[in-house]
């Protein structure tokens, strides 16, 4: 039988990502490949202090050292970390703008084309935001507001000039340069991210957010998040990625910090939507990720929120050390494959004071030929007394050609604690496709609407904005993966 | 006649970090080539995160032996090629087994064979030695059959035990172990292999209360349709003692189900690990599988070490694990002493219930009574 014309069309948008743009703008590089003088070139750049050099070499020169790891499932080209570029910035940022009026409007372009809002509708939307374009952090709005309560949100290279004895005292103290190969290079040559302090009893009148954007050829990117929120305080941040579609795999290897003390409450929500390749596995985002969180004081709240839609291989698993007492950790996630992509994702959660509580929901979506893995580890030492833990992690298969695992480990030292796990994997059942299509649905709009409804516990911890935003693209990665 | 052990001289002391004793067990096959190469397993594999056999090997200082075996009817016995392949790329306890030498016991069902009494294998003393064992067991298709190993060795020992099992269509093997090794210083070691054809059931009850340090791996393959496999397991641990159960079911073919059911009873400072893993084929697809792991954690001091896995590539399943470790609940035992049970009674009674559960799975009168009086012990 020949396709006919609908058939042509759906096979056409697979390849639909959106932000598959590039921006054609002059870039600011340095010269191609990995060493000891372009980690020297990023400091010099970022005028950086003789403290942060010293830091990036003794990384750097730790990295050399260290074996990449090999214990996910997934299939991972060997990276030739000399054919890619450490550093781009885009030419006109030069001489710093000072206020967004000043900045290159080919930027602004950029992000109202990603629905990003900088200026006016940024009124409207009450969103604080930093943005990344590739190695530069470009624009951070409301600063002024969000001063006045005292609250510090500024790119990463902005507080090690203004604020480093923050700075030197956090930056590292979660994830050290020597925890794993990707964080460890990601310490020797960080170009930016975003940094957040929250001073005692405020709590942030906004949320806070950061956009991050891959877009010269052949770039990684690598940023530094860094959230301090000291005791009594309460901060939500989200934070957002995407690039554009090339042939080529870039690398993205970020770090993301989190540190709660006494009483205070970080809420941490990432949409991932990074190029993901095309169809045959060609191109898209290496996706290698290390976030912590470290609840150092007592009562301290951090909770995860993760949909990973994009990336051509997802290697993350965003944690919580419970140190202080009665802290809580939570780990919400949906990943969604589809097409090639590979994705092992989880979490730890390391309980180490009394009563400490964690809770894990994750949901994992494969579809078309793509593989997708949970990897979590919740342990619990001999001094957490009443520690508590609830996992629950479910897959949902579409196709007969991709492939849904989980790997938990649980290991228990102390036995007041209580420790609960749970896993299903099925696929949708035909009862509830034929019921949404006998009311009229599209077979895509039925998978589309049970798979959100599939991903319900985690979607409702998202801020609204993202919900929204989380929901179309549940549809939009499940395009192409039914009939 | 194959289940008396060929002659295995008597090795001087065998060590297995001194290489040269370890050497001179060797048979003459691939396998010690392998294992030559390869070494025993430690725990930087995956595989054996939890369970380190070497720092246990370290303590004994054994001699080698013929397996001091007794098996209560010999009409069964023959030579059989009972085939159960694993990938080799690592250090595996499979590799051990037919690498050095051992005993080895044969026996094949012919078709349609029903027993009205259970097959007993008595594995007796192993003072002072290490001891292989080889088993193959041949059901053919339309058998049904109860094969019951025991172990009650006293003093220290090495038991280490491949165990290849192939079940035909339409036939069921049931399977149980009660061991009872000496809990001060003896280790077990075992890997049961078995192939399923179509209809075909294979269970399994493990019921361990001795050994210093064990680990038993299961690796079932389901290869015709509507086969089943259900492992069940109970490990009683006191004292310092360690229990590994470690099981990897494969569906490779449609319509089968498989069911897995461990539970731990830990003690004083003593260290479970369970680690199951369902791995479901592309073409198995209607597969049901299942996996319960439920641990108590009696004292503050024990350990409990978990890792059910999940690995599945066909769409149309239904595959779920649970698991919880914890100590006894209080409310129960709140309730049964608010009736005026004293506490030790009711902690009793809450423990025979969660052990009860397990034995439940199997239907053997004569077994069940014995576990009943290991467990009885055990508590008291």
């Amino acid at each position: 039988m020949a396709p006919d014309i609908e058939t042509i069309e759906k096979v056409q948008g697979l390849a639909k990502y959106d932000a598959g743009f590039v921006t054609d703008i002059e870039m600011d590089k340095a010269p191609k490949g990995l060493s000891e003088d372009i980690v020297r070139f990023i400091s010099a750049k970022k005028n950086e202090p003789e403290w942060m050099l010293d830091y990036r070499l003794k990384a750097y020169r730790h990295w050399l050292t260290m074996p990449e790891p090999d214990w996910a499932k997934l299939k991972i080209k060997p990276i030739d970390y000399n054919d890619s570029y450490y550093y781009a910035a885009p030419k006109s940022m030069a001489d710093k703008p000072q206020s967004l009026d000043d900045v290159d409007p080919k930027l602004l372009e950029t992000y109202a084309k990603l629905g990003i809002p900088l200026k006016e509708r940024a009124l409207l939307a009450g969103v604080a935001v930093d943005v990344v374009f590739d190695s530069v952090s470009v624009a951070t709005t409301f600063k002024e507001k969000l001063k006045e309560v005292g609250v510090i949100f500024c790119s990463i290279s902005e507080a090690i000039q203004e604020h480093p004895e923050l700075i030197k005292k956090y930056l590292g103290s979660v994830v050290p340069y020597t925890d794993n190969k990707h964080a460890c290079l990601n310490a020797a040559v960080f170009t930016d991210g975003s940094f957040v302090y929250i001073p005692p009893n405020v709590r942030c009148p906004m949320e806070l957010s950061t956009y991050f954007r891959i877009n010269e050829l052949n770039t990684g990117q690598f940023e530094r998040t860094l959230i301090v929120a000291d005791h009594h305080s309460y901060v939500s941040y989200l934070e957002g990625c995407t690039a554009p579609m090339r042939d080529e795999n870039q690398l993205h290897a970020a770090v993301v910090e989190l540190v709660a003390l006494d009483h205070a409450e970080i809420k941490y929500s990432t949409v991932q939507n990074w190029y993901p390749g095309d169809e045959e596995g060609r191109g898209g985002i290496y996706n290698f990720v290390t976030k912590r969180a470290l609840c150092a004081g007592v009562h301290s709240h951090v909770s995860w929120t993760q949909v990973e839609t994009g990336s051509a291989i997802t290697w993350k698993y965003p944690s919580c050390i419970l140190k202080g007492d009665h802290s809580v950790g939570e780990f919400y996630s949906v990943a969604i494959t589809n097409g090639r992509q590979q994705a092992d994702t989880g979490t730890k959660m390391i309980h180490m004071g009394r009563n400490t509580r964690s809770r894990i929901i994750s949901k994992g979506i494969s579809a078309g030929r793509s593989d997708n893995t949970y990897r979590g580890l919740v342990k619990i030492l001999a001094g957490a007394e009443g520690a508590r833990n609830f996992t629950q992690c479910d897959s949902l298969l579409i196709g007969d050609q991709c492939g849904a695992h989980t790997v938990p480990y649980i290991e228990s030292r102390n036995n007041t604690a209580k420790l609960e796990h749970e896993a299903t994997t099925s696929k949708i059942s035909e009862d509830q496709l034929f019921y949404c299509q006998q009311r009229g649905l599209s077979e895509e709009a039925a998978v589309a609407l049970i798979v959100n409804g599939f991903c319900k516990d985690v979607l409702q911890h998202l801020p609204m904005e993202f919900a929204v935003e989380a929901q179309k693209l549940v549809a939009i990665s499940l395009e192409g993966s039914v009939g | 006649m194959n289940n008396n052990v060929t002659s295995l001289p008597v090795k001087s002391r065998f060590r297995p970090e001194n290489a040269t004793h370890f050497f001179d067990l060797f048979d003459h096959n691939e396998y010690a080539d392998q294992l030559r190469a390869q070494g025993l397993p430690t725990n930087l594999l995956e595989r054996f995160k939890f369970s380190n056999l070497a720092q246990a090997l370290k303590k004994a200082s054994l001699t080698a032996s013929d397996p001091q075996i007794h098996l209560s009817d010999m009409r069964f016995c023959a030579e059989n090629n009972v085939v159960f392949d694993v990938a080799h790329n690592e250090p595996s306890l499979w590799t051990v087994a037919r690498a050095l030498r051992g005993g080895d016991v044969h026996l094949t069902f012919p078709k349609n064979t029903k027993l009205d009494q259970a097959i007993y294998l008595n594995w007796a003393d192993h003072v002072g030695t290490m001891q292989n064992l080889r088993v193959k067991i041949k059901v053919e298709s339309g058998c049904d059959i109860i094969f019951v190993e025991k172990t009650a060795a006293r003093g220290n020992g090495w038991k280490n035990q491949s165990i290849e099992i192939d079940v035909a269509a339409n036939a069921r093997l049931i399977h149980i172990r009660l061991l009872d090794d000496d809990v001060a210083s003896s280790l077990h070691t075992s890997v049961i292999g078995a192939v399923l054809a179509r209809d075909a059931r294979y269970e399994c009850l493990t019921v361990n209360v001795g050994s210093s340090w064990s680990r038993h791996e299961y690796h079932m393959k389901l290869q015709g349709e509507n086969g089943f496999a259900g492992l069940y397991g109970l490990n009683l641990l006191k004292g310092s003692q360690f229990s590994d159960s470690t099981i990897l079911i494969e569906h490779q073919a449609p319509h089968c189900q498989s069911s897995q059911f461990f539970r731990n009873l830990i003690d004083d400072s003593a260290q479970g690990v369970f680690q199951g893993k369902i791995h479901v084929h592309q073409i198995a697809q209607q597969t049901d599988g299942y996996q319960l792991c439920n641990n108590l954690l009696l004292s503050p001091q024990a350990v409990m070490n978990v890792k059910p896995e999940l690995e599945i590539y066909a769409d149309d399943v239904k595959c779920s694990h649970g698991t919880t470790t914890g100590a006894l609940d209080e409310t129960p035992l709140f309730y049964l002493r608010s009736r005026g049970i004293p506490e030790r009674d009711a902690r009793r009674l809450l423990i025979e219930s969660f052990v009860g559960e397990v034995l439940d799975k199997i239907n053997h009168d004569p077994s069940r009574t014995e576990a009943d009086a290991l467990i009885a012990h055990w508590l008291s």
